[in-house]
């Protein structure tokens, strides 16, 4: 009935409540690049990259209460806690990164002289990372905790593991194929 | 027209022609055209009734109304008068009763039943009032079989007769009501009735009969409410004996004809000198184009321009004319051709006082003049509300909001009851419609409409469809979330309302309007209707 009508009446534009029905959550990374990345933790499609003057928005939240992932530059990130109401910002002030963990994982594959893949941290808004033909990658940073990695290697297919990690260190995986 | 009648006959007859051996020969025929005009001359019936006594006693035997149908019928009928060709007098008990009446209109409505063919009804007889099986205050005709106290049961309610008038196919009729209703006179009522009239201090309150449909005239010998006489120096009803003499001296306007409006006028202001005021006959009469109820005679010329009205709404009125006063209105008057300056007063300041240019055969009816200088424009402040109609929509996009705006009508379009209408309304102003999420909205609407227009005295009445557009924004600046949203959407309504006039230039007017329309609502394209209201005050142009 509404689409056989909308042919014969015009109109254009609309009205939109869905913003009302949700938050946002705002900071400062201090002391950023333009490397730094801001995301919720268990939603890797919510983040922002930082830049210059270094504030933060993420918009568009239900309400409820959010690990937010911190990450000023490359090596520094730090987690934070945040609740979100309709219609308002939650602002978790100036947040300093922490000395980020790495996991160096190590792709092993006997009879694969060439790799080719990529490794994503499905609960961290950490870019995917792609693994070189030596079958290595450096992937992070990571706040201090364990954490699960997904490996999708071309022509070797997809596997999963967990690394827990320590603040600062860097940390050997190695992945069998 | 007769010339191509002549003309397509003799091409029909003459293509047509064979050898006269051979079969489906066609005869050669020598029309004169005479005899065209003669087939296709508009042919003149006249049912006259005279109803003089009543099985009921109570009503006194009436004189004259015998006499009255036959000498009108000798009028009609005279070759150097009326020229009609089929004249029926029903004067006697057995057909003057109810069933007779009606069985009498219908084989009137049998023979007349061409749209040209010129029809003529009177009644002369005692009239009644009662009220009918619903309780409503009626008029009645007292046949020869009626009993007063059983009047609704038994005479012919005048309703009925005039069902039976606007049955007839004839476009060109005349009905002429020589009696009354007010329990004198002509008439007599019953008790109950008689007892109801003498505590109203006003008038008759039951709607006059006189009410005409298209083309249609109905003369009545009295006012509503007034008493019809006859009189014995006269040896007539006073009403039907001076529209008689009309007949045979009522042309006003000199062209050769007397029609039904020249005669009743003749009638009319004799009828109401003889009774020095006490009985003023009344007409309600519907023209389209001249005049086609011709009662004698025939149009052999242009007629002298005339200035005419029946209007209620002009009764009383003085009609002048270069400064001398011709008529009392309602009626006419014939003037001649050229530049004239029409003057209508009752008492004060002209109501209108213009120079009009008039032209032989010319028939000018005051009231529509006078609509003519009327203010047909008016430019209306509003104010008002908007709203959607559905309260989930109010309650989540916009709630009702105050308007004010500007209207503009322009009345009588092409001459008819039309009027079109612009309108443009807004409205601004914050609202909080989810907790914590105050917005500023700013909206207009313009629109567009038709409507058809009754208008009575001072009271306009109009409803007609419309299209209206609709801007409505939406500003936000919340913590969480800075934006504006917009939307534009057409919407397709009805409108009614209405307007009273004052102060000749002055109205006020309310008007409300339903609408639907489209829009996209968090994502999705809905259908939604629309209110608006609003009054205001109009200046008329």
């Amino acid at each position: 009935m509404a689409s056989s009508l909308s042919v014969t009446l015009c109109a254009c534009g609309g009205l939109d409540n869905r913003p009302l029905t949700t938050g946002a959550i705002g900071g400062t990374a201090m002391g950023c690049d333009a490397e730094g990345v801001v995301g919720v933790v268990g939603d890797a499609s919510v983040r922002v990259t930082l830049g210059a003057p270094c504030t933060f928005k993420l918009e568009g939240l239900e309400p409820g209460t959010y690990q937010l992932y911190v990450a000023p530059t490359a090596r520094k990130v730090t987690l934070v806690s945040a609740t979100v109401e309709a219609t308002k910002l939650a602002n978790v002030g100036e947040i300093e990164g922490k000395p980020g963990a790495f996991a160096r994982v190590r792709i092993s594959a006997p009879g694969s002289p060439e790799l080719e893949g990529e490794i994503r941290v499905p609960d961290l808004p950490i870019s995917t990372t792609a693994v070189g033909r030596s079958g290595q990658a450096r992937v992070g940073p990571f706040p201090e905790g364990c954490y699960r990695l997904e490996v999708s290697m071309k022509g070797l297919g997809n596997k999963t593991a967990t690394s827990c990690l320590t603040e600062g260190l860097e940390q050997d995986l190695e992945v069998l194929y | 027209m007769r010339y191509f009648r002549t003309v397509a006959l003799w091409l029909l007859a003459a293509g047509c022609a064979t050898p006269s051996l051979e079969k489906g020969g066609l005869v050669k025929l020598k029309l004169e055209q005479s005899s065209l005009d003669e087939a296709y001359r508009p042919r003149r019936f006249a049912l006259l009734i005279g109803i003089e006594r009543t099985a009921d006693e109570t009503f006194r035997p009436l004189r004259y109304s015998v006499k009255d149908a036959s000498d009108l019928a000798a009028a009609l009928k005279d070759p150097a008068v009326g020229r009609f060709d089929d004249v029926q007098v029903v004067t006697s008990a057995v057909a003057t009763t109810r069933a007779g009446l009606l069985e009498a209109v219908a084989q009137l409505a049998r023979k007349a039943n061409r749209a040209d063919d010129i029809v003529v009804v009177y009644v002369s007889a005692h009239g009644t009032l009662a009220r009918d099986e619903r309780g409503v205050l009626r008029r009645y005709l007292v046949t020869s079989d009626a009993n007063v106290e059983k009047a609704s049961q038994t005479a012919l309610s005048m309703d009925q007769l005039e069902g039976g008038f606007k049955e007839l196919a004839s476009r060109r009729r005349l009905l002429v009501l020589a009696t009354c209703h007010s329990g004198s006179g002509k008439s007599l009522l019953p008790r109950e009735v008689e007892a109801e009239l003498k505590t109203l201090k006003a008038g008759f309150y039951a709607p006059p009969l006189e009410e005409a449909s298209r083309a249609s005239v109905v003369l009545s010998a009295s006012d509503w409410g007034e008493t019809a006489r006859e009189d014995e120096q006269l040896e007539n009803d006073i009403y039907t004996h001076f529209l008689i003499e009309g007949l045979a001296s009522g042309d006003r306007n000199g062209d050769g004809a007397v029609t039904a409006t020249e005669a009743h006028d003749w009638a009319r202001r004799r009828t109401y000198a003889f009774t020095k005021g006490r009985q003023r006959p009344s007409a309600e009469i519907l023209e389209v184009g001249a005049d086609p109820i011709v009662l004698s005679g025939a149009v052999r010329r242009f007629g002298n321009p005339e200035l005419f009205s029946y209007s209620q709404r002009l009764d009383g009125f003085t009609l002048t004319v270069d400064g001398e006063t011709k008529t009392e209105l309602p009626g006419g008057a014939a003037v001649a051709p050229g530049k004239r300056r029409v003057e209508l007063t009752k008492g004060g300041a002209p109501l209108f006082d213009e120079q009009i240019v008039v032209g032989e055969g010319d028939r000018i009816e005051l009231d529509a003049l006078l609509r003519r200088t009327e203010p047909r424009r008016s430019v209306t402040l509003t104010g008002g509300a908007f709203g959607f109609a559905d309260a989930a929509s109010r309650a989540a996009l916009l709630p009702a909001v105050a308007t004010a705006g500007l209207a503009f009508r322009y009345e009588r379009l092409f001459d008819a009851p039309l009027a079109v209408q612009l309108g443009l309304a807004g409205s601004f102003g914050s609202h909080t419609l989810i907790e914590n999420a105050p917005f500023r909205y700013q909206l207009i609407t313009g629109s567009v409409g038709l409507d058809y227009l009754w208008q009575r005295g001072w009271v306009q009445v109009f409803a007609g469809p419309e299209v209206a557009a609709l801007w409505l924004n939406r500003s936000f600046a919340l913590e969480s979330y800075v934006g504006a949203q917009n939307v534009v959407t057409v919407m397709p309504g009805l409108s009614m309302g209405l307007a009273f006039l004052f102060l000749e230039h002055f109205e006020l007017s309310a008007r409300a309007r339903v609408m639907l329309g489209v829009m996209s609502v968090d994502g999705q394209s809905r259908a939604l209707g629309f209110f608006s209201a609003f009054a205001g005050a109009g200046y008329r142009f």
